[in-house]
């Protein structure tokens, strides 16, 4: 039977009908039965694992079988945690194969999961003891006590020493046996339940993982699924080129083409139908350069063919203020960071084109060891604000989607200097 | 003109097909991927052929790539590349220190019936068609030690479109000036680059080979 994860009730007599009262017991007791059969397995494997460690050399992996094997016992606690308590306690991890024995020995040795575990059982050793003492106090003494009005009743002669206290009477006998039903009723459960509470955070403390683990599995879960997403948006840009290309695009060349064969073959007959086809081919054609400013803004093919200094030629020849360019990228980043610093030199010359007034910018894109750095300047008239442009926000947005920082050096009168690092690893 | 075309777009190819043959081509073939191409040129031996970038089974530069092996190993075959978009990087590899025989122009060029039909007899005759946008994408390149620096503003213009594959009269009229003008400008080309006058036609894809590998 599992326990579901209901909060536990805190009044005692609440707790008296709970199941849970039960379980606590039964999951206390048990842990006296899992020191001796757990717990001494758990501490034979540490000990082998020690002592297999040279073993290693000679490429007998005893030292990690006995790691991975304390957390497969470590896992039976879980799920007896799961079962009495309804605990949740997340697994741990063991480290990784590394594919070189020595190392593997090492990082089973040094591995931080498996001395967690083993303390876990370590400190189970006393505590069971504890909790016998306290399963007895709670359930067995306050019984017995009620029973000592019976006792006198039967043998009037009869004594009892309790501590300090001679039980002489059937009075003091009842007074003690009243008290004896108060615990019994109200101190019984709450012990159980702090007893277990203590268990079950020794449990959580011991045999999941930590804070700052738990933190750190987060963080790389969040950096794994941001990537993910970062990615997916590049493949659906490259996608959506690719299905503009195949379609539409094809469909207005043509279209375009027919409308030019249709003004050649009419020759100078027609002169009135003759001008309707040329307005017609000429809007055909100004669509085709809109479609095609459109799709290589979304994602140059040439990009993924041959990289940031082919697709970045164009980008600097459509530009209307001269653009020198240099870009020194090897090796090649992933697509995802190429595609990112393609836009950021977009954008920048973009705004360079509206609202520098500047005569000449220069692109330069290089990649030292892990960081690809992009700089676009112009000689305009500065005073550019990231804040305030959307199209600033925008570039900021995008590459600190992949952990990149982005400046702006622009001096009312002294240009404007933009400049995007990215790490590309 | 007997002329190859490989492109996979069904639609743009019988276009092209009926257009060719309007203007009294003889289309031998009409493929849709590359190495259909490569077949179709070693059994027909055109005088040219039309060749899109992208095309199965890649979809990325599959037709450049028949393109490059097609220059290399048939080189009385002209290729006209065209392209969605034209990349200076695909003319660079295309034109490969050899500006004969070799065209690259914006797929949209074939519209405009009477200069595509231009370019391409050009082509097939061991000319060149550069379309203006890749020319205008060379000129961008950060240069050491440019030697088209010594150029005035209109000799580069002179050049770009001698570079696009353009004649003396051509060039006149894109650029609005007399023939004289331009044979000036030509000659003033020559000298600032140091082409010895050797072969009058040889000089000018030298100088246009010069400007774009630099």
């Amino acid at each position: 039977m599992t326990v579901a994860a209901t909060p536990v009730p805190r009044a005692p007599w609440r707790l008296w009908r709970s199941p849970y009262l039960w379980l606590a017991t039964i999951h206390l007791l048990g842990d006296a039965v899992v020191v001796l059969t757990s717990g001494v397995l758990v501490l034979a494997a540490v000990m082998l694992m020690l002592l297999a460690f040279p073993l290693a050399m000679i490429r007998i992996p005893l030292t990690v079988w006995a790691n991975r094997a304390v957390y497969g016992i470590a896992s039976w606690e879980r799920a007896r945690a799961r079962l009495t308590r309804g605990q949740e306690v997340q697994a741990l991890v063991p480290p990784p194969r590394t594919g070189s024995w020595s190392e593997d020995a090492l990082l089973a040795l040094g591995d931080p999961g498996v001395w967690r575990q083993f303390t876990y059982y370590l400190m189970l050793l006393p505590l069971s003891f504890a909790w016998i003492f306290a399963v007895v106090a709670a359930w067995s003494i306050p019984p017995v006590l009620m029973a000592l009005p019976l006792y006198y009743y039967r043998f009037a002669a009869a004594q009892a020493q309790l501590g300090p206290f001679t039980i002489d009477t059937t009075t003091k006998a009842v007074v003690v046996a009243v008290l004896a039903a108060l615990f019994l009723a109200l101190v019984s459960p709450l012990m159980m339940r702090w007893a277990s509470a203590f268990d079950g955070w020794l449990a959580k403390m011991l045999l999941g993982p930590s804070e700052t683990g738990v933190l750190a599995e987060r963080v790389s879960q969040l950096v794994a699924s941001r990537q993910q997403v970062v990615d997916s948006v590049e493949v659906e840009r490259r996608r959506m080129e690719r299905d503009l290309h195949d379609g539409a695009q094809q469909r207005l060349v043509s279209l375009a083409m027919t409308l030019g064969r249709a003004k050649n073959r009419l020759g100078d007959r027609e002169p009135s139908v003759r001008t309707l086809i040329e307005e017609a081919h000429s809007e055909a054609m100004q669509a085709i350069a809109e479609i095609r400013d459109l799709t290589r803004g979304l994602h140059p093919p040439v990009l993924t063919d041959r990289g940031l200094d082919a697709a970045l030629s164009a980008v600097a020849a459509r530009s209307p203020v001269p653009v020198r360019l240099s870009v020194d990228v090897k090796p090649r980043p992933s697509l995802t960071i190429e595609s990112i610093a393609y836009f950021v030199v977009t954008e920048a010359l973009t705004n360079v084109a509206k609202h520098a007034e500047a005569a000449q910018a220069e692109v330069r894109v290089t990649r030292k060891g892990d960081v690809l750095r992009v700089e676009v300047r112009d000689n305009g008239r500065g005073g550019a604000d990231p804040v305030r442009g959307s199209g600033l926000r925008g570039l900021t947005d995008r590459v600190s989607g992949v952990d990149g920082r982005l400046s702006v050096d622009s001096p009312p009168g002294g240009g404007t200097t933009l400049t995007a690092e990215v790490p590309c690893g | 003109m007997r002329v190859v075309i490989a492109e996979d777009s069904v639609l743009l190819r019988e276009g092209i097909v009926r257009l060719l043959e309007e203007q009294r081509c003889t289309v031998v073939a009409a493929v849709g991927d590359g190495d259909s191409l490569l077949k179709a040129v070693e059994l027909h031996r055109p005088e040219v052929c039309v060749v899109d970038v992208r095309m199965p089974p890649t979809f990325t530069d599959e037709g450049l790539r028949a393109a490059l092996v097609i220059r290399e190993q048939y080189a009385d075959v002209g290729v006209l590349v065209l392209s969605q978009y034209v990349e200076e990087r695909y003319a660079s590899e295309l034109i490969g220190g050899n500006p004969g025989g070799v065209g690259y122009l914006l797929k949209d060029r074939v519209a405009d019936v009477d200069q595509f039909i231009d370019g391409l007899r050009r082509v097939a005759g061991g000319g060149a068609a550069l379309d203006p946008e890749v020319i205008s994408q060379l000129l961008v390149r950060s240069r050491k030690g440019d030697p088209l620096a010594v150029l005035s503003p209109r000799e580069q213009d002179v050049l770009r479109s001698m570079a696009e594959g353009k004649s003396n009269a051509g060039i006149a009229q894109a650029l609005v000036v007399g023939e004289g003008a331009v044979e000036k400008h030509i000659s003033n080309i020559f000298m600032k680059l140091q082409l010895a006058p050797t072969d009058g036609e040889h000089r000018r894809v030298l100088a246009v080979l010069k400007y774009l590998e630099t």
